[in-house]
């Protein structure tokens, strides 16, 4: 099983460090006649987290569901620990309840009939395992996520929270092979969902076991995800690890998607080989990141490059004649708590700019604006 | 040498026969279709040539109370049914199951029954002797000539003897509760039922009863032409039976009965409910209500004990009492009727007794009296 | 293995896997009903037609002298819409008020009333009918006795036996069906929708009217067109209360016909085809209407719908709800109690005029009840047990499984409702008695035609249920390892559990006192309750039907008690 090259993503190949687990190849799938999922192919190493990340709509639900088997794909393949359980072409489609994984639900699906314990044992239950064993492994689970006093508890008592860890508990007993988890947090208010991102994190590393996250929330995806996967309309938009995403976007959307970021449409001014490219926006020049060759451009020929929030400066005092370094002004303040948006003027157009509090620069007041040329990344356009 | 006419060589017959043979094959077919949509007095008659054996054979006690329960089908009002053959069983040892069915709905049941074969019904008591006697020229109803026959005069038995024979006369007095009206306004012939003043007040029984139709198949060579589209113009009302008259007209919501089953003369009596009835001068129209075995009954025994009781004296008086009717045998009286010979009794004549059981009078009379009480 | 490269606009390519092909579950109930429902309609039409033989079977003629001859008759057809419209909008209007009040006020004693209000339904229109006689009859009857005694004015204050006796007594018997559909549908409803009414201004009655009443509208068509189904087909009522007032409808004329000799079954096939046409038209129109509204309302998150506080208006509502329990409940089982203990008919307040001899009669010494009530009680019990696994194994396929073929089975289901029941009874009867396998005159039969006349009732019942089961609880069994029937026995059924008993019970109540669908297809060794009590009531005295009914009604009564107490003992569900 040599490393999977990810063709459609069509940028620098994805080489897995170790063998891949789970592999989804060319799956296509549709709902009500409509596809949702199109051609898409990645895989998912041992021990991995990886987070499917994208707007709502745009397939990453499905994705999950259909290497769950809860959905069954008009084409493609997927492997789960060298067993093939969906061919297209060979016919094969191994039915849900023999894949061996497990799923955490958006609604968490806790069984209102059954008490805490009984819900958290029924895979073990399933799988005929002894009573004593289910017992002593449901029991862990439980305790692993502190719900252990309320085992005997009926289901419909427990909070949204307490449901949660449940769901988290109940698919850790039943030895998976991986996890699956169909945005998990997003029924939680937000001090909860970040907590319960720790816990998480936490589980994953005890156990570590394969798993797939699909989320809406690209603050969850980059916290706990090993890999993060931007789909958008069925399709992937980029592959890897977090921070590579952030810092290296490859389109618009991405750059838009992940953290707070400007896009600054203008025409290139300058492109060579190993050298910034220039790029002029309203009679003003910036120095982007160096790249090989140019992304797309839009369809009147200009292209789109992506300043992050956090990576602009601004700065009191005198402006330097050097690239990347203008005279700005601030046009609005607005005051976050921990941090702080600057609407900021300057003359290519309007920045937002991140600060912190305990450096105000007062509205309309002049500033130093500087652009670090590493961080003006040029992206695709839609 | 073989006399081949002896012994015809079927492929030669056919083969004889063969030149007309379209034709023939589509008779025979044709045949075939009626039979299949019609065919059941074919296949009667087969049946009952068995049956037809054993109908003078006198029954046997013990053989009857080892047939089973014996199966009746009755016109009549359940309880005094159940009543009677309480006493029928405690005397015989026979179990009986009754059911009660109008002749409109037992004759097609039974047609059905025989179409899939599993005819259970071994006697019928009928409300309709023309139905019957339809039955029994179609070969559907057993000959048992019972010893009790020689005390029944022949308008009361069929015609030859044996088939079906009367279980009481219903005689069809007109009815009212002198509580709601009075003794001098009643009507007293049929005519008075005209009056204006009954507009709305008479009930009779459906066109589904048997005792109507006879009603009117007496009456109508009787009586004016006319008599019965001014009997429509009373606006009288259509009930589903004699009792349901008798409720409403012991609540003052029906002044007259126009023609009332006269054994609900006693019922009402026994309840201490105040009524009396007319006999009109033109004639009471009645029913001689036949009982008669089922050609295909599987308890022949039981049967034939059981007609055997009811036709006998001491069945008719047990089963007139507990009903209020009157038997057909004079050497029966039931306490507190008025003789049987004080009354013009008025039962379809033998000359006129096809005409009686005809389909075709059935439904003229269905479609007349239907109009009558506004259905 | 290969990457299948170009997949990007595919054309959805048909799935290879069996996902969609027609499961089991789908083509056995639809061959089912295909037969049960189509045969019989198929034989019902063909002898519209008989114009010769009236006794063939098949006709042997064909022609339209039936429908011809209809056409003399045509109050026949007019009185049954007469009565079945009015007593819709009667039993719509009581339902939608009664409903109102208990789902959006304040007034109290909910709990109370919701179980009164929804007794007389399952009592069944027999029993109905053979109170509201004794109540109503213009002389004996009890409420006019008391009339006059209070008033000394001889007139009668009503007579039952009129055409609005019986669409009084009819609306009051059917309206506790409106009242659970539309009150379903209200405890539903987004109080956000209503309460920015008020908050523009709009006080309750406007609010009520302007805003509840119209988003309400698919609940209110889709009730009334149940209940214009069922009064379509309704026998026992019409004919108790109408044959004195020469008021005849299509089913008291269908009955007669079968009763005469020669039954003119044609003439009466031809009548059941013209019902069968109108409730079907009826039943078109009405999924035409309801599809082109879009239903904005229902399924608020769990919010309980807020409740208007009527204040001086509460004695008033309270009032009304007393009313209706009073006519629909109080006053018939009084006056049928009443009856079943009098020694002689009449209805005397005596001690010594009453006797329980009725009760002995009926239960003990007379067969044909005897066997009547064990006979029901075995149909009930079959009814519901083989109705209810029917019903939800449908509303699972329907709603739950991915076979091909789940629309039609679910339209397929709802169709007996455009059968009026004493039609479809005959037709029925007709088909059996052509079955070569020895159907005919057996219990089986009856409780064939039963579940086919009950599904559309127990279908929306384990439909609601089983929508409501959220799916990720069964897909979380089957990730767990669980197959199907594992994931039933152990998930779906016990969340069911509830709407598996309720309707159960339902079904088990309203085939203990159904009349119509079994007055043909039930015989000797078969009677049942409901046919036994109307043959009663032709034959018997007041007292003994009284008392027939009055266990009949207890029976229900208990049933109804069980199904309270079992699901009380289960909370959270």
């Amino acid at each position: 099983m040599a490393a999977e090259i990810n063709l459609t993503s069509g940028n620098a190949p994805i080489a897995a460090a170790a063998r891949p687990f789970i592999e989804v190849k060319g799956l296509t799938a549709a709902y009500d006649a409509k596809i949702v999922v199109r051609d898409v192919s990645f895989s998912v190493a041992a021990g991995e987290h990886l987070s499917l990340l994208g707007p709502s709509g745009c397939g990453k639900s499905t994705t999950l569901r259909c290497i769950a088997g809860l959905e069954t794909p008009v084409e493609g393949e997927i492997v789960i620990d060298s067993e093939v359980v969906f061919s297209s072409h060979r016919r094969i489609n191994v039915p849900t309840e023999k894949r061996k994984l497990s799923m955490v639900f958006q609604s968490y699906a806790i069984w209102p009939h059954m008490t805490v314990f009984d819900n958290v044992a029924y895979g073990l239950r399933t799988q005929g395992v002894r009573d004593d064993e289910v017992r002593s492994e449901a029991l862990r689970a439980l305790r692993m996520v502190g719900m252990e006093e309320l085992a005997q508890s009926s289901a419909t008592a427990l909070s949204g929270g307490q449901q949660q860890r449940v769901a988290l508990a109940r698919s850790y007993a039943c030895r998976p092979k991986a996890i699956l988890l169909d945005e998990p947090l997003s029924n939680l208010d937000a001090r909860l969902r970040s907590r319960m991102r720790e816990e998480m994190r936490e589980l994953q590393r005890q156990f570590k076991l394969s798993t797939i996250y699909v989320t809406h929330d690209q603050e969850e995806a980059m916290a706990m995800s090993d890999r993060v996967i931007v789909m958008r309309d069925g399709r992937i938009e980029q592959e890897g690890p977090p921070l590579e995403i952030y810092d290296h976007p490859r389109s618009r959307f991405v750059a838009d998607f992940i953290g707070a970021a400007n896009i600054v449409c203008g025409r290139i001014r300058q492109h060579v080989a190993g050298q910034p490219v220039l790029l002029e926006v309203e009679g003003t020049v910036i120095e982007c990141a160096a790249r090989a060759d140019l992304p797309r451009p839009q369809a009147d020929g200009s292209y789109m490059v992506a300043i992050r929030a956090v990576y602009a400066e601004l700065r009191r005092g005198a402006v330097p004649e050097f690239a990347n370094h203008w005279q700005a002004t601030i046009d609005r303040r607005t005051l976050l708590g921990d941090m702080v948006t600057y609407s900021v003027r300057w003359p290519g157009g309007k920045l937002r700019i991140h600060g912190f509090p305990n450096d105000l620069f007062e509205e309309g007041s002049p500033v130093h604006l500087h652009v670090p040329p590493v961080r003006a990344i040029l992206v695709d356009a839609d | 040498m073989k006399d081949t006419r002896e012994v015809p060589n079927q492929a030669e017959h056919s083969a004889n026969e063969s030149a007309p043979s379209p034709t023939r094959r589509r008779i025979v077919a044709a045949a075939g279709a009626g039979l299949v949509t019609s065919g059941l007095p074919f296949l009667m008659s087969a049946g009952d040539a068995a049956a037809q054996g054993s109908a003078s054979a006198p029954p046997d006690l013990a053989t009857a109370r080892k047939e089973g329960p014996l199966l009746l089908w009755h016109g009549d009002q359940e309880g005094d049914v159940v009543e009677y053959i309480k006493g029928f069983t405690q005397k015989t040892g026979i179990e009986v199951v009754q059911q009660r069915l109008l002749p409109g709905a037992a004759w097609p049941k039974l047609d059905a029954e025989y179409r899939t074969g599993n005819s259970n019904v071994d006697v019928y008591m009928s409300s309709d002797a023309g139905t019957m006697d339809n039955q029994r020229k179609q070969g559907r109803i057993l000959r048992y000539e019972s010893p009790e026959l020689v005390a029944y005069a022949p308008q009361y038995k069929s015609n030859p003897a044996g088939f079906w024979t009367t279980y009481y006369i219903n005689i069809g007095p007109m009815m009212y509760d002198p509580r709601y009206v009075s003794e001098d306004v009643a009507p007293k012939t049929w005519m008075d039922l005209l009056d204006p003043r009954w507009k709305g007040q008479i009930g009779f029984q459906n066109a589904a009863a048997g005792t109507s139709y006879a009603m009117w198949f007496v009456l109508k060579d009787i009586l004016p032409k006319d008599f019965w589209d001014k009997l429509a113009a009373q606006k009288p009302r259509g009930y589903s039976s004699s009792t349901q008259i008798m409720t409403d007209i012991h609540r003052g919501d029906v002044k007259i009965g126009g023609r009332v089953s006269n054994f609900q003369y006693l019922k009402s009596l026994r309840q201490k409910l105040p009524v009396k009835m007319v006999f009109p001068p033109e004639g009471a129209p009645s029913v001689t209500q036949p009982v008669g075995i089922i050609g295909t009954t599987k308890r022949p025994n039981a049967a034939k004990i059981f007609v055997d009781y009811l036709l006998s004296r001491d069945g008719q008086q047990k089963w007139n009492t507990i009903q209020g009717s009157y038997s057909a045998r004079s050497d029966v009286n039931v306490e507190g009727l008025p003789p049987i010979t004080s009354i013009k009794v008025l039962i379809p004549t033998p000359e006129k007794f096809e005409e009686y059981g005809s389909a075709a009078t059935h439904a003229e009379f269905v479609k007349l009296f239907n109009r009558i009480v506004g259905l | 293995m290969s990457v299948a490269a170009s997949g990007a606009a595919a054309p959805l390519a048909p799935p290879r896997h069996g996902a969609r092909r027609v499961r089991a579950g789908v083509w056995l109930p639809l061959a089912f009903l295909a037969a049960g429902l189509g045969y019989p309609l198929f034989l019902l039409v063909a002898n519209a037609f008989n114009v010769g033989d009236p006794q063939a079977l098949p006709p042997t003629e064909y022609g339209s002298a039936n429908f011809v001859s209809l056409l003399e008759h045509l109050d026949w057809i007019g009185n049954t819409l007469l009565v079945s419209i009015s007593a819709t909008i009667l039993a719509m209007a009581i339902g939608i008020v009664l409903a109102w009040i208990l789902y959006r006020t304040t007034v109290p004693g909910q709990r109370v009333f919701e179980v009164l209000i929804a007794i007389p339904y399952p009592l069944g229109p027999l029993v109905g009918a053979l109170a509201w006689s004794a109540l109503g009859s213009p002389r004996e009857g009890l409420l006019n006795q008391l009339f006059t005694g209070l008033t000394g004015i001889a007139e009668p204050l009503f007579n039952i036996y009129s055409v609005p006796g019986i669409i009084f007594v009819m609306a009051i018997f059917e309206a506790p069906v409106a009242v659970l559909m539309i009150g379903a549908a209200m405890q539903h409803m987004d109080s956000a929708l209503e309460e920015s009414s008020t908050v523009f201004g709009a006080g309750k009655l406007r609010t009520a009217l302007r805003v509840t009443l119209p988003l309400m509208l698919p609940a209110i068509l889709s009730a009334a067109l149940f209940l214009f189904t069922s009064m379509m087909g309704a026998f026992a009522i019409p004919t108790m209360l109408g044959t004195n007032a020469r008021f005849y409808v299509a089913t008291t004329a269908i009955y007669v016909m079968f009763q005469s000799y020669p039954p003119n079954y044609p003439l009466a096939a031809a009548i059941g085809v013209v019902l069968v046409a109108i409730t079907a038209l009826a039943v078109w129109l009405s999924a035409r209407v309801l599809k082109s509204r879009t239903h904005a309302i229902i399924f608020g998150r769990n919010y309980r719908p807020r409740r208007l506080n009527m204040r001086g208006w509460t004695p008033v509502l309270l009032a009304f709800e007393c009313a209706y329990v009073l006519v629909s409940l109080v006053l018939p089982l009084g006056v049928l109690l009443l009856a079943s203990l009098q020694k002689s008919g009449g209805l005397s307040w005596m001690l010594s005029d009453w006797t329980l001899n009725n009760f002995h009669y009926v239960l003990i010494d007379f067969p044909t009840t005897r066997q009547a009530i064990g006979n029901s009680l075995l149909l009930g019990i079959g009814t519901g047990t083989l109705g209810v696994a029917v019903a939800t194994t449908i509303a699972w396929m329907v709603h739950r499984s991915q076979s091909a073929g789940r629309q039609l089975l679910e339209q397929a289901t709802m169709l007996p409702q455009a059968f009026p029941r004493l039609i479809f009874a005959f037709g029925f009867m007709w088909m059996v008695m052509s079955l070569p396998i020895r159907l005919y005159g057996t219990l089986y039969a009856v409780l064939l035609a039963y579940i086919i006349v009950f599904l559309p009732l127990a279908y929306r019942g384990m439909s609601g249920v089983v929508v409501q089961i959220d799916r990720s609880l069964e897909e979380a069994a089957r990730i767990s390892g669980a197959h199907w029937g594992r994931m039933m026995r152990t998930v779906t059924l016990p969340l069911l559990r509830a709407g598996l008993l309720a309707n159960w019970v339902l079904l088990f109540m309203i085939s203990v006192r159904e009349v119509s669908a079994s007055l043909f297809l039930s015989g000797p060794g078969t009677q049942v309750l409901g046919p036994a009590i109307f043959s009663f009531w032709d034959s018997g005295g007041l007292p003994r039907v009284s008392a027939l009914a009055v266990v009949q009604a207890v029976i229900i009564l208990i049933a109804l008690a069980v199904v309270r107490r079992l699901a009380r003992a289960r909370p959270g569900l």
